[in-house]
């Protein structure tokens, strides 16, 4: 038998180990990047900047509309969220194994 | 409860109530331990009595009976909430590190272990027993400034002692039994015995055998006696 405080934590690393996997695909399927203006004669154009093969690379999108950038800021705000929780998870998953084996093997 | 935590949970009520959700749902499971905190504030009450995990259990008692329809998903997204599912029954999680948000519903006639769908909330929802005790007598708390309904602590733990025999995890079903018998012992020093007794009466004979039993395992005779007073 686990202990009651065992059996918790126990519980609460597979929750996390849950939530770590989750968030990972979640990032996986949104898209990746930041939006950038440039003005040019008077007119502005979007790209999307991200990292592909460790290279910079910029997509161009042309003229959006303020739903189309307010949609992209959304996910680029989602996305940093989602990695900070990612983070999170993992944290809480090395502190619950290392609570959890002592001298026992997990 | 930690502060992330604290702003998370109440960011969340928040949200329920201002879209008329949360009056059709009932907080129940081990962090209804820490709600009652405002009903025991005239006895000595630890509301830390329980380790709670970082689920909370949402019950829709009558999906039917919904006076609004909102997409929980889409509500909480912002905040970090992503949906998971299990593997094996297809019930659906909302996970972040601070909370976990699990909803359920009543598991009546010959029962089922498949998960309802709430198309009005775009969630599934776990079905469970006995949830009947716990809708009897609902409470309403206050956490920080947002209306919840819980239910009365006596049916709280009534409900806690009959499900800890379906536990098939045994330290879940000790923990459940733990924190009903403390539930119970708060309840007596608020001089609210008759609670007790008269919930007790109400339900069936099958029913207050199995408390009675798993009382007497615990040598709770003080409650017991309760139980059976004149």
């Amino acid at each position: 038998m686990k202990g009651p405080i065992k059996s918790v934590l126990a519980e609460e690393l597979q929750n996390s180990i849950r939530m770590k996997n989750e968030y990972k695909n979640a990032l996986e399927k949104m898209p990746k990047g930041c939006l950038r203006k440039r003005n040019i004669k008077g007119h502005d154009y979007y790209y999307v900047v991200k990292r592909e093969n460790g290279k910079i690379v910029e997509e161009y999108k042309g003229k959006l509309s303020k739903g189309q950038i307010a949609e992209i800021e959304n996910n680029v705000q989602l996305r940093a969220k989602y990695r900070e929780l990612l983070s999170q998870a993992n944290k809480q998953i090395k502190f619950l194994k290392g609570c959890l084996r002592g001298k026992e093997p997990v | 409860m930690e502060k992330n935590q604290y702003e998370l949970c109440h960011e969340v009520l928040k949200r329920f109530s201002e879209n008329g959700i949360l009056d059709s749902m009932i907080l129940i499971g081990s962090w209804c331990v820490y709600f009652y905190q405002d009903y025991f504030s005239d006895v000595p009450y630890v509301n830390q009595i329980v380790l709670k995990t970082r689920d909370m259990d949402v019950l829709i008692p009558n999906p039917r009976k919904l006076r609004s329809s909102t997409d929980i998903p889409s509500l909480i997204k912002d905040l970090g909430y992503v949906v998971s599912f299990d593997q094996i029954t297809g019930h659906m999680k909302l996970d972040h590190p601070e909370l976990i948000l699990e909803f359920l519903v009543p598991n009546i006639g010959r029962g089922s272990d498949v998960p309802a769908n709430i198309k009005e909330l775009n969630i599934n929802a776990f079905p469970i027993r006995y949830t009947h005790i716990l809708e009897q007598d609902v409470i309403h708390v206050e956490f920080d400034g947002i209306p919840c309904n819980i239910p009365h602590p006596v049916n709280f733990a009534l409900q806690k002692l009959l499900i800890c025999v379906r536990r098939k995890d045994r330290e879940k079903a000790k923990k459940d039994k733990n924190t009903a018998i403390q539930i119970l012992h708060f309840v007596i020093q608020k001089k609210e015995e008759r609670k007790i007794k008269s919930v007790f009466e109400q339900l069936g004979n099958k029913q207050k055998s199995i408390i009675v039993r798993e009382l007497e395992k615990e040598n709770e005779s003080e409650i017991i006696n309760i139980l059976y007073s004149t």
